[in-house]
């Protein structure tokens, strides 16, 4: 049977094919078996917040960290967290001048109901100041968490930049009353 | 020289005579032409082949000396003279009714022998027709030199030892004369000692297949059950493993997918639900993790322990081999006498 002489050196070689699929294998599901680290980082977390000394009621980015590129424009929001029967804020916001610039500021949905809140914002020079609040003695209060305000900044230079909520910053009730303040977010902003 | 071919010529003619009156053809077998074998292999196998014509009764074979001589003489080589011309020279030289030429090939242990009988006669066609002319010879025409078709041609393959292809030889020289090669060279055929290679079973050749599998080195050393504990434990073993691999694939995916949205949620309550979910997926993992790394080392384990079994146990067909005596007395049926056999173990 001369075709066995043919498979008889095919069959040895194969032996070692197959040996070292195996160690492959078991090394293969050895390696890919990475675990991840928990990471729980957003910024509305009010567990992870807590971790890093920020807690309620305060005010926020989201999201806190952003990359971007450089001169396109990106959207932040300003968050309440946590807050209760507030009835009007000032919130100043410190950013690097020749880092960022702010393009836009829009009201976000946090503030509604009642009579229309006033809701006005100031930027200068690095400096960013919103504020929002009702107005007349019928003026109403919100509570819980939400978006302030929307911004759109746009990234001038290359690098990364730090943006900071002012402890100057200031939430009132409706009788104008300052609600303390327990903590103040910042946000990270790398442009590539 | 000239005495000598005048001789051969005699010879020859004489040779031509007996033919003539007994009634058996005369045949010359020309050296067959050798391919990876050398001209004294292919002459001694040529030998063999013509001394089995002669043996059938049915042929006078020219001797070998006078063909060569006269090959010699004319400058042919014997594997050249395949066209009509060269056979009706050599064959009307040789007085030969019949000339037998043919190739033997060697690759490895296989031979293929391709033997072609020529007729003479058949040959003896005119290379030029010629007239008179005023009392010269004129060509008027000249044949083109061809080469002739064989009246005859047998092919065979062999494939062993020398022994054999003699055997195999002699066969041919039966069967190329029409006749029924007698019984004791076809029993000589059978008989043909069979080179049977038995690989005997070693530890290494055990350990070799344990190492590539569990269990295959137990089955190799013909303890089934013992390769079937060590096969199945590792199969199973390995399944429970792989059980776990799917486990931790899914609460990997889990686990992300449950970060992703986490990340993306401005809702808190969702946040914390969110943030549980994926922490729940995250001690899956881990715990998925650990047993499939537990499950692989078992394998390990598993693996190791069926390998030193099997260099540990002897295999069952060697220790049956141990045990033969290494000389003892045994009947030859060919020799049909007794005689003393000795074997050494090479393991």
């Amino acid at each position: 049977m001369p075709w066995i002489k043919t498979i008889i050196p095919f069959y040895q070689k194969i032996q070692y094919y197959v040996l070292l699929t195996n160690v492959l294998l078991i090394s293969a599901l050895l390696l890919s078996c990475d675990i991840p680290e928990e990471t729980f980082t957003n910024p509305l977390d009010i567990e992870a917040n807590a971790e890093k000394g920020i807690k309620p009621p305060a005010i926020v980015f989201f999201p806190d960290k952003i990359e971007t590129k450089l001169g396109e424009y990106f959207l932040l929001d300003v968050y309440a967290l946590e807050l209760d029967s507030v009835g009007g804020a000032q919130i100043e916001i410190n950013y690097n001048a020749s880092s960022l610039s702010v393009s836009a500021v829009s009201k976000g949905n946090f503030f509604q109901g009642g009579n229309d809140p006033i809701f006005v914002s100031e930027n200068n020079n690095g400096k960013l100041v919103i504020y929002v609040t009702y107005m007349g003695p019928e003026g109403a209060t919100v509570s819980g968490t939400g978006n302030i305000a929307t911004i759109a900044f746009l990234a001038n230079i290359r690098g990364k930049t730090t943006l900071t909520i002012s402890n100057t910053s200031v939430l009132l009730d409706k009788d104008a009353n300052p609600i303390q303040i327990n903590g103040l977010g910042q946000g990270v902003v790398g442009a590539k | 020289m000239k005495k000598q071919l005048k001789y051969l010529l005699f010879s020859t003619l004489f040779n031509i005579t007996a033919q003539q009156t007994s009634g058996v053809p005369t045949i010359a077998v020309l050296d067959f032409n050798p391919i990876g074998l050398s001209a004294l292999e292919s002459q001694t196998l040529t030998q063999q082949f013509a001394t089995e014509i002669s043996n059938t009764g049915k042929a006078i074979i020219v001797d070998r000396q006078v063909i060569n001589e006269i090959l010699v003489d004319k400058g042919i080589e014997s594997s050249e003279c395949t066209s009509s011309e060269c056979i009706s020279e050599i064959g009307a030289l040789l007085g030969a009714q019949l000339i037998m030429s043919g190739v033997i090939e060697k690759k490895r242990d296989n031979y293929t022998i391709n033997v072609k009988t020529f007729e003479v006669a058949a040959a003896m066609t005119p290379s030029v027709v010629t007239s008179l002319v005023d009392g010269e010879v004129v060509i008027r025409k000249k044949f083109k030199e061809s080469s002739m078709k064989a009246k005859q041609s047998k092919n065979i393959t062999y494939t062993g030892n020398v022994d054999g292809l003699i055997t195999e030889i002699k066969i041919l020289a039966w069967h190329i004369m029409g006749l029924a090669p007698p019984e004791a060279i076809v029993m000589k055929k059978d008989e043909e000692p069979e080179i049977v290679i038995t690989s005997q079973k070693t530890r290494f050749g055990a350990l070799i297949r344990s190492t590539l599998f569990p269990g295959l080195g137990q089955f190799y050393s013909e303890r089934n059950s013992w390769g079937w504990v060590w096969l199945s434990s590792g199969v199973a073993v390995g399944a429970l493993a792989y059980t776990q691999y799917n486990d931790y694939k899914i609460a990997f995916d889990d686990y992300h997918k449950y970060q992703s949205q986490y990340m993306a949620s401005t809702n808190t309550d969702i946040i914390a639900d969110l943030r549980g979910k994926a922490e729940n997926s995250h001690n899956d993992m881990v715990y998925a993790d650990d047993q499939m790394k537990n499950m692989l080392y078992a394998v390990g384990g598993i693996w190791v322990a069926n390998m030193l079994h099997a260099v540990l146990t002897v295999p069952v067909q060697s220790a049956e081999l141990k045990n033969k005596k290494s000389v003892d007395l045994v009947y030859d049926p060919l020799l049909k006498q007794p005689k003393l056999r000795f074997s050494i173990a090479l393991d």
